[in-house]
């Protein structure tokens, strides 16, 4: 049995990752800012804002054990650059860059002392095609990406694997507010012109958290067919 | 914790650890123990493992808060590893 820590639980991506691992008899930690969604006697929710490093810091001292990362939580903005909001770029790097690097150190830190561990980043595939109209959106994402890069490297050394998955359109909260057109524009122009589902995702997720994966780390796997 | 507590602290993780963190069999460790760099007794992979586990030791004592990374720590001028009694006065501050 492992125990996944989970950002985001409370809906979309988060939420299915933690109702699978649930059922597949692993215990789960989740973090959201709402209360939790999720009634099961292996789960621990703790309900706080993630870019609230101190609250983070105090919910994670109660940890003991965590085997998974999984940076889920995050937010999108899809904005023409010429029209996004002052301080938007600031809030998205906050969420999507610096609570997930916070989680990763604390979790690293945690995870040293069993000697092993699997750190998971939630990214997009709009950083490889980089998309117009996300560029805080792909900024904030680049940057999460190069943090897996880096942390691979500081942390392969304590038996920690860094490893990031590139979703390509999922139907979640984050894009809900994205005309049609451009959907299926997207859609379009990707290999795989289909849905990701939760089901994919965990896929990957299988593979990169497997006793065998060891040598797996600091790599984007995309998905939709997507080239890095 | 005081300093005195803190020193303890280290000397007592360092001595419990000594495989584990190559350091020599003939060291002595002691207050003025230089941990990290020109003469230090670790090198940087066991150094990380030192502060992490002084913080979570710590911590478990009733700072659950307690950071002891600080972008100052790591300068090399000012840098609190130079002893075992310069660490934990680092630390027994950070605990103010």
């Amino acid at each position: 049995m492992k125990t996944f820590l989970i950002t985001g639980t409370s809906r979309g991506l988060g939420h299915e990752l933690a109702k699978h691992y649930l059922s597949e008899g692993h215990e789960v930690i989740g973090f959201s800012r709402s209360s939790s969604t999720i009634n099961h006697s292996r789960y621990r929710h703790f309900e706080a804002d993630i870019t609230d490093l101190d609250k983070v810091l105090s919910c994670l001292s109660t940890v003991k054990k965590v085997d998974v990362l999984v940076n889920s939580a995050g937010m999108a903005s899809m904005n023409s650059l010429l029209l996004s909001a002052p301080g938007s770029l600031r809030k998205m790097l906050q969420l999507n860059v610096e609570a997930p690097a916070f989680l990763i150190q604390e979790t690293a830190k945690i995870m040293m002392t069993a000697k092993k561990g699997r750190i998971i980043n939630i990214s997009t595939v709009a950083t490889s095609l980089t998309l117009s109209g996300e560029s805080h959106y792909i900024v904030s994402k680049a940057a999460l990406e190069k943090l897996t890069e880096t942390a691979s490297r500081e942390l392969y050394q304590f038996g920690i694997t860094v490893n990031t998955i590139g979703l390509s359109l999922m139907q979640t909260d984050l894009i809900k507010s994205v005309p049609e057109e451009k959907i299926n524009n997207i859609l379009s122009g990707l290999t795989v012109k289909e849905w990701v589902k939760p089901q994919d995702v965990i896929n990957v997720i299988d593979f990169l958290t497997a006793d065998s994966s060891g040598q797996i780390t600091g790599q984007q796997i995309n998905l939709g067919g997507v080239c890095r | 914790m005081n300093t005195e507590e803190i020193m303890s602290l280290i000397r007592e993780y360092l001595e419990e650890h000594r495989d584990f963190l190559n350091i020599r069999p003939d060291v002595q460790l002691t207050n003025d123990t230089v941990l990290y760099g020109k003469d230090g007794i670790l090198d940087s992979l066991h150094l990380i493992h030192l502060v992490v586990e002084v913080e979570r030791k710590v911590r478990n004592k009733g700072y659950p808060n307690l950071q002891l990374v600080d972008p100052k720590a790591f300068s090399f001028h000012q840098s609190p590893f130079r002893s075992i009694q310069i660490f934990s006065t680092y630390i027994s501050e950070r605990l103010q």
